[in-house]
């Protein structure tokens, strides 16, 4: 699902954001991603949503070489990925079932023809009952919840987070990355960006471990 | 664009995602990127846009006084050159009115007998294309011209009349300039007419005094249409940037820079809208302001005038220029501004 080749990214300024990095992660594999930060966790998700290209090397994802993606296809192509944020960057200026409904409008779909698949997203999520509500009204770990239900509402092969539990306590912590681990367990890829080892490693999946723009380390731990 | 095991559409014809195994080489994953671009259904684009319509319109509302204060800007940018194009409508009509009124005034031969001068008279009575006639003779003239001019002891000094008789024709009225024209040529070269002048120069004047108008109506509305577009689209970069983080998340998920750039042309829209009524209102406004006056100096002039207000036409053509203007400065301003929003590679 997600390849990468050899792929350095240099900021201008000579800041290394990656540094000859490969990796693979197969179509259905879940992983982590760790690092202190300034390791190169935020650049490499960046280079898979196509928010800046690499210096060298090349990037597969979904089989499609980024490279070759024409500037008006990214918005095309980042309908197939799920993008859940740190600090959850929902929308206040409208309703839960908005910010959620945001993808499925985008991709062509009328506020009623969603309805449907945002109650079944906030369902699985565990809000169904504040969708009319504003995110402003929720508490942090519910505005993160909004935000993972937004990711997967149009039901994307593939999952990216950054840093997701970043502001969050233990135990909410955990809940998220549970719903990270039910979405890998119905086919959908995921790679979960998280400087938090201690969580990381509770959770033995496969993780991957940046510093300072290396990949210093691939482990299976299943 | 990515392989899907399934496709999950109520209506799966239009919104087709593209199907993995045909989209391997670039040019047929464009294609289908393209067909998805174009692909929504007429549901779809009519909820989007009055959505985003009224949603626009929300956001304008939400800050009265600047939204007010913006119109106001394009209002009097519109109001200014649409009260000249009507001065300069109004001008032409009174040149129209008094066009129909000109005179031929023809100079006899002093040696004219009086029945020849009785001729002409009758011709002149009946010639179709004259309306009225009136016969100066040359005492009548002159003592008019010594009531008039106290050049009394000047014409005595002469010792004899210096000024000829004239005949006054008014023609029909509705002829047009050549047909005045014929006219004073048909009498130019009768017997014992010496000249012939058609009383015509001071309409000319005006022609070209409303030529000129309309001349510097036009370069004025060029300049202020591209201060409307100016305002307009800096309002609009204003908003783009106060929106930074909204219009960040939307192009993350997926939006594309028309999804993006959607509102912000409505606001335009609405902005530009807003001034062309606002501008009517302040034509209005000077109108009636104006009425008054204009009609008290027709009557000093024995004229039945009345000014024109804005018709149909100009009250159209200000509320498509306002939509025009105002859709072309938010695009103007979008295409710069959302697109280096997020960074780009």
């Amino acid at each position: 699902m997600i390849r990468f080749d050899n792929v350095t990214k240099r900021y201008p300024g000579g800041h290394v954001g990656l540094e000859q990095t490969s990796f693979h992660l197969h179509r259905g594999e879940i992983a982590f991603l760790t690092g202190h930060s300034g390791a190169g966790k935020s650049t490499l998700l960046k280079l898979i949503m196509l928010m800046e290209q690499p210096t060298s090397g090349s990037i597969w994802v979904g089989g499609h070489d980024t490279s070759k993606l024409k500037r008006g296809q990214i918005p095309y192509f980042r309908r197939n990925i799920g993008l859940v944020f740190q600090d959850h960057q929902l929308l206040f200026d409208r309703s839960v079932f908005d910010n959620v409904a945001l993808p499925l409008i985008i991709a062509g779909n009328t506020h009623h023809e969603c309805a449907g698949r945002v109650r079944a997203a906030l369902d699985i999520v565990g809000l169904l009952d504040k969708e009319k509500m504003n995110p402003a009204q929720l508490s942090g770990g519910q505005q993160q919840r909004v935000g993972l239900a937004r990711a997967v509402v149009n039901r994307p092969p593939l999952i990216l987070a950054d840093e997701p539990t970043g502001n969050l306590d233990p135990n909410l912590s955990a809940e998220i990355m549970q719903l990270f681990e039910s979405f890998n367990q119905v086919g959908v890829t995921v790679l979960v960006a998280s400087h938090d080892l201690a969580l990381v490693a509770r959770m033995r999946h496969r993780i991957l471990t940046l510093d300072q723009g290396h990949l210093v380390n691939d482990q299976e731990v299943r | 664009m990515f392989p899907r095991k399934s496709v999950r559409n109520k209506d799966g014809s239009q919104k087709k995602r593209s199907e993995p195994t045909a989209a391997k080489d670039a040019e047929a994953e464009r294609g289908a990127a393209r067909k998805k671009a174009t692909g929504f259904s007429m549901a779809y684009l009519k909820s989007l846009h009055r959505q985003v319509a009224v949603d626009s319109l929300r956001r304008i509302f939400k800050t009265p006084f600047a939204s007010f204060l913006n119109c106001l800007m394009i209002a009097v940018a519109f109001a200014l050159p649409a009260i000249l194009v009507l001065l300069s409508n109004n001008l032409q009509s009174l040149g129209h009115e008094w066009e129909g009124q000109p005179r031929i005034s023809l100079y006899l031969d002093n040696k004219l007998e009086r029945d020849e001068v009785n001729r002409l008279k009758v011709e002149a009575r009946d010639d179709p294309d004259i309306d009225q006639f009136l016969y100066i003779s040359p005492d009548e003239g002159l003592s008019d011209f010594q009531e008039r001019a106290r050049m009394k002891g000047v014409i005595d000094a002469l010792g004899f009349n210096p000024l000829p008789g004239v005949l006054e024709l008014t023609p029909r009225n509705g002829l047009s300039a050549e047909q005045l024209n014929e006219l004073l040529r048909k009498y130019r070269v009768k017997e014992g007419v010496m000249e012939a002048l058609l009383d015509q120069e001071w309409i000319k004047r005006l022609e070209s005094m409303t030529q000129l108008l309309e001349r510097f109506t036009l370069i004025l509305s060029v300049l202020l249409g591209i201060i409307v577009l100016l305002t307009i689209g800096n309002t609009v970069r204003l908003s783009v940037e106060s929106r930074r983080a909204e219009i960040k998340v939307i192009k993350l998920v997926g939006g594309t820079d028309g999804f993006v750039t959607l509102p912000f042309l409505y606001m335009g829209m609405w902005y530009g809208l807003g001034g062309a009524l606002l501008a009517l209102l302040i034509i209005l406004g000077v109108l009636a302001g104006l009425v008054s006056e204009v009609l008290e100096l027709a009557a000093l002039y024995g004229s039945s005038y009345t000014p024109q207000g804005p018709g149909f036409s100009m009250f159209f053509s200000l509320l498509a220029s306002g939509i025009f203007l105002g859709v072309a400065g938010a695009a103007l301003s979008c295409y710069r501004h959302v697109r280096t929003i997020e960074e780009r590679p």
